[in-house]
């Protein structure tokens, strides 16, 4: 990883969701994690669903805020609740395409609002040049402006909401299992789209993913989460490869390898 | 091996009947005694609706057109009533282990409740029943679990239940329609090395509709690939896994990351989407999205034939010309519109 | 790689709209409604009677070419006094509908997306009028308020906003969860811009398919007002009113009665079609 102080800091996030009082029981949610990833570079994170990724990446997009810990870009702590500006400096593409997208609004009404909000274009024409500049920028075009998300394929909604996040020029993308309900070829296509964005508009981006072979494709490095914490972070290869810690174990042998070995040896694990 | 389940040209029609659609066209396989059968495909490609199919159990407004379902009995392949094989030939595991499992009873007895009715089995001898069978789809306390609702289990037991539900009838062959792609990866790995016990202890056989062919690999013998409502390729896993016989297997396996694909090259997606149930076009349906087509393509009648110097059967007419090691695509783009972008 | 959008979506399947059906329904219900209204303005002109005019000489005659719906025990004509009517109870109806429902839907958002404790306070004040049984709070409103149309609609909404409240704010609670309205949150749009632009269209159509068929419902508390002497009082014509009038002779004269419950019945009807017109083309 590159030198220098990271763009995003995120602090020892505690977020607890059980009741102040008598707080007893498992680990709270997201339980003292610390991340940073430095401008332009892609860090993904691994987890099953309950293990606190949805929490933190919440926290981080301040759709929520932390019982503990700070969260700082450009070395200056962001405020919870975040005003206006603040909020556009991180954004999220979510995961499931069928409620992504506001179901009432077009395409074109979907980016324009925030352009015309945000002051990111003067005027409506100016809002609509810019919203195809966008769609292009994911691989649609101005053939989508007028279609409903109804209208549209669950890959392409996932393209509009890449394009909507990044509407509002974010200096942090985070993808919350954004590919996780495409089909396999979709899947291959948007992923390839996030990773030219990445690269062609210098994003720093945070790849949420419970699919390890997926997160080791698009990130620079890979953090493992589970019960709330980070057990372990790498270079991608180096933690397929030489797992240290004994759920990532688990997780790259339930990772497919296309050449690996079919099930021969009915060994079975305590299931869980 | 011999056959024990076969399907032969099932047609599955929705909308009116002057005008139909049809999600399912012309589809068939065979499945042997004690194989694991995977049915793969995208979303809207029919094979979860297949499965259905062999079993009776279609969605409202789907109805089949055609085609016929045989099992074998005493020796020989007859055709079968629904009524016939429900809770005791064909046995059948769900996506949804929440919603497939009645909240309102403990697990033992949802386990037995189906066999119970059927042959007047006592409590005591149900129960008793329940708890092996919980045993045997390995629930770390089978005696305590028996007497738990099925809430208080975790996504990775309830689907354990429901197998052993499905095992209570003692089927001979077991629909799996997508049980492991609510679960996450560790427990779905579980689920799937206990299929694979089960199956090798039992001798029954496996029918696995899944989208994802990493699970394929895991547990099934052979496999057909289907695209737009047609099995477009057919083989023993392994063969099709590394040497496909149709461009969209191909682009399938290509597409899905691994832990070994090169992360300095683009992942081959395969360009556009699949076609719906009511635009599909004629001829070879993957050709408009193929970057084999050739014209001919387009006019083609759908046939699974036999590939020379492999043991898969492909629909696909330029077979021939897509053999050898892995397919280059971008030396075989043709230019036929729509088929890169 | 970049799709290529036209081809995509050329290549994907145009639905059908799927309201067609719904389009038929509404469109009936609503020209049934439009065509009674009209009729009430020019009953006089249509039945060639006027609704006020007494005459004993001509008492409780039968439906007849001369009075196709007869005359009551005054002599007038019911035909013409049923589509006067029509010019109050329709009207009425429609506010007693949409009063409500109006009151109804902008609580049960608040209350949805604002949660802490404006959600608490407007749901503790549904519990608590929720507790009187509907008919029995109009009754003992309208009658402290005195009887009339005004009182009728402020019984009216004080009893119906709680169910539009309930409806909306659950509505609202599943909705402020969704991804696209965290979106538009974590976009930095400001809350009432949310609410209004994303949140409320989305619950909106469940809520005017509700106020739909509460028309019926606010016809028949208007009738049973005015049957109870609450409602519309004389010289004003009222469908409740009539029946009300009528029923002392309903086993000779049945027409006196019968002929305004037929015109509420048509109202039912053509209600029934609108809302499920609604629903048809409003779910997606």
């Amino acid at each position: 990883m590159s030198a220098g102080t990271p763009l995003l800091q995120v602090d020892d996030i505690v977020v607890d969701y059980r009741p102040r009082r008598g707080r007893t029981g498992g680990p709270p949610a997201v339980d003292h994690v610390s991340l940073d990833i430095p401008r332009g570079r892609t860090l993904g994170l691994v987890g099953q669903s309950g293990c606190g990724k949805s929490s933190l990446a919440r926290v981080i997009a301040g759709l929520a805020a932390p019982t503990g810990g700070t969260i700082r870009l450009g070395g200056a702590e962001l405020p919870a609740p975040r005003g206006r500006t603040d909020a556009t400096r991180i954004q999220m593409v979510f995961q499931d395409p069928g409620s992504a997208l506001n179901p009432m609004h077009t395409v074109r009404r979907t980016l324009t609002e925030l352009l015309l909000v945000h002051r990111r274009a003067a005027g409506r024409s100016a809002a609509t040049d810019r919203a195809v500049e966008l769609l292009e920028l994911v691989g649609l075009g101005a053939a989508v402006l007028d279609a409903r998300p109804r209208g549209l394929s669950g890959g392409q909604r996932q393209r509009v909401g890449i394009a909507r996040a990044l509407a509002v020029e974010p200096e942090v993308l985070i993808a919350d299992e954004a590919v996780s309900a495409l089909d396999v070829s979709v899947q291959a296509a948007v992923l390839n789209t996030l990773r030219d964005l990445g690269a062609r508009l210098d994003l720093t981006m945070l790849f949420i993913s419970h699919d390890l072979a997926v997160t080791r494709y698009v990130a620079d490095e890979v953090a493992v989460m589970h019960r709330g914490r980070i057990v372990e972070r790498g270079l991608p290869d180096d933690v397929l490869r030489n797992p240290r810690h004994e759920y990532t174990r688990s997780l790259v042998a339930a990772t497919p390898r296309m050449d690996g070995p079919a099930l021969s040896a009915p060994e079975e694990a305590r299931p869980v | 091996m011999s056959p024990l389940l076969r399907i032969t040209d099932l047609v599955l029609e929705t909308g009116p009947a002057a005008a139909p659609v049809r999600p399912v066209s012309h589809v068939g396989f065979e499945v042997a005694h004690g194989e694991a059968f995977g049915l793969v495909g995208e979303s809207g490609s029919g094979k979860s609706l297949t499965l259905r199919a062999v079993i009776g159990l279609l969605p409202e407004g789907v109805r089949q057109a055609g085609g016929t379902l045989e099992l074998e009995r005493d020796g020989a392949m007859r055709p079968y009533r629904f009524a016939e094989v429900r809770g005791r030939g064909i046995g059948m595991v769900f996506q949804e282990p929440m919603t497939a499992l009645n909240p309102t009873m403990r697990v033992g007895d949802l386990v037995t409740a189906g066999p119970r009715a059927r042959y007047g089995w006592s409590r005591r001898a149900a129960r008793s029943r329940a708890v092996d069978l919980l045993a045997e789809v390995g629930m770390p306390d089978p005696k305590a679990q028996a007497r738990m609702w099925p809430h208080q289990l975790s996504g990775g037991l309830r689907q354990r239940v429901m197998i052993a539900m499905a095992l209570a009838t003692e089927p001979s062959v077991l629909l799996c329609d997508e049980p492991t792609t609510a679960l996450d990866v560790a427990v779905q790995d579980q689920i799937l090395r206990l299929l694979h016990r089960i199956r090798t202890e039992r001798g029954l056989s496996i029918v696995f509709v899944t989208h994802d062919l990493g699970v394929v690999r895991r547990l099934c013998d052979r496999v057909a690939v289907m695209y737009a409502g047609q099995v477009v390729e057919t083989g023993r896993v392994e063969e099709v896994f590394t040497r496909p016989t149709h461009p969209y297997s191909a682009g399938l396996l290509r597409s899905m990351p691994t832990q070994d694909t090169p992360r300095d090259r683009p992942l081959a997606a395969i360009p556009g989407g699949q076609p719906g149930a009511g635009d599909r076009p004629e001829g070879c349906r993957f050709a408009p999205r193929c970057g084999h087509a050739l014209p001919a393509c387009a006019g083609l009648a759908h046939v699974l034939a036999a590939v020379p110097g492999s043991p898969s059967r492909s629909a696909c007419i330029r077979v021939a010309d897509l053999g050898g090691p892995p397919l280059d695509r971008e030396a075989l783009l043709s230019p036929l519109p729509g088929g890169t972008a | 790689m970049a799709l290529a959008p036209a081809q995509v979506l050329g290549r994907r399947r145009v639905r059908r709209d799927p309201g067609a059906t719904g389009t038929a329904a509404l469109v009936t219900g609503a020209v049934l409604l439009a065509l009674l209204l009209a009729a009430s303005f020019v009953s006089g002109a249509l039945t060639g009677h006027d609704p006020a005019l007494t005459d004993l000489t001509a008492r409780f005659r039968p439906p007849s070419p001369q009075h196709w719906f007869g005359t009551d025990q005054l002599g007038r004509d019911v035909f013409a006094r049923v589509l006067v009517a029509a010019g109050t109870d329709l009207p009425l109806a429609l506010l007693g509908a949409a009063v409500p429902a109006v009151i109804g839907i902008v609580l049960g958002a608040l209350a949805g997306y604002a949660r802490g404790w404006i959600g608490t306070a407007v749901m503790r004040l549904a519990d608590l009028i929720q507790a009187f049984p509907s008919y029995i709070l109009l009754i003992v409103l309208v009658f402290l308020l005195g009887p009339g149309a005004g009182s009728f609609l402020v019984g009216a909404a004080v009893g119906a906003w709680v169910t539009y409240a309930r409806l909306v704010r659950g509505v609202v609670l599943r909705l402020r969860e969704l991804d696209y309205v965290r979106a538009a949150q974590a976009a930095g749009l400001g809350h009432t811009r949310v609410l209004l632009r994303h949140v409320l269209p989305n619950a909106l159509p469940q809520a005017v398919v509700y106020a739909a068929s509460d028309i019926v419902l606010a016809l028949s508390y208007l009738a049973a007002l005015s049957y109870l002497g609450l409602g519309i009082q004389a010289p004003g014509i009222e469908w409740g009113q009539m029946i009300a009038d009528g029923q002392p002779f309903l086993r000779n004269q049945w027409w006196v009665s019968v002929m305004p419950g037929l015109a509420i019945i048509l109202v039912g009807v053509a209600v029934r079609l609108i809302a499920g017109g609604l629903e048809r083309r409003l779910q997606r």
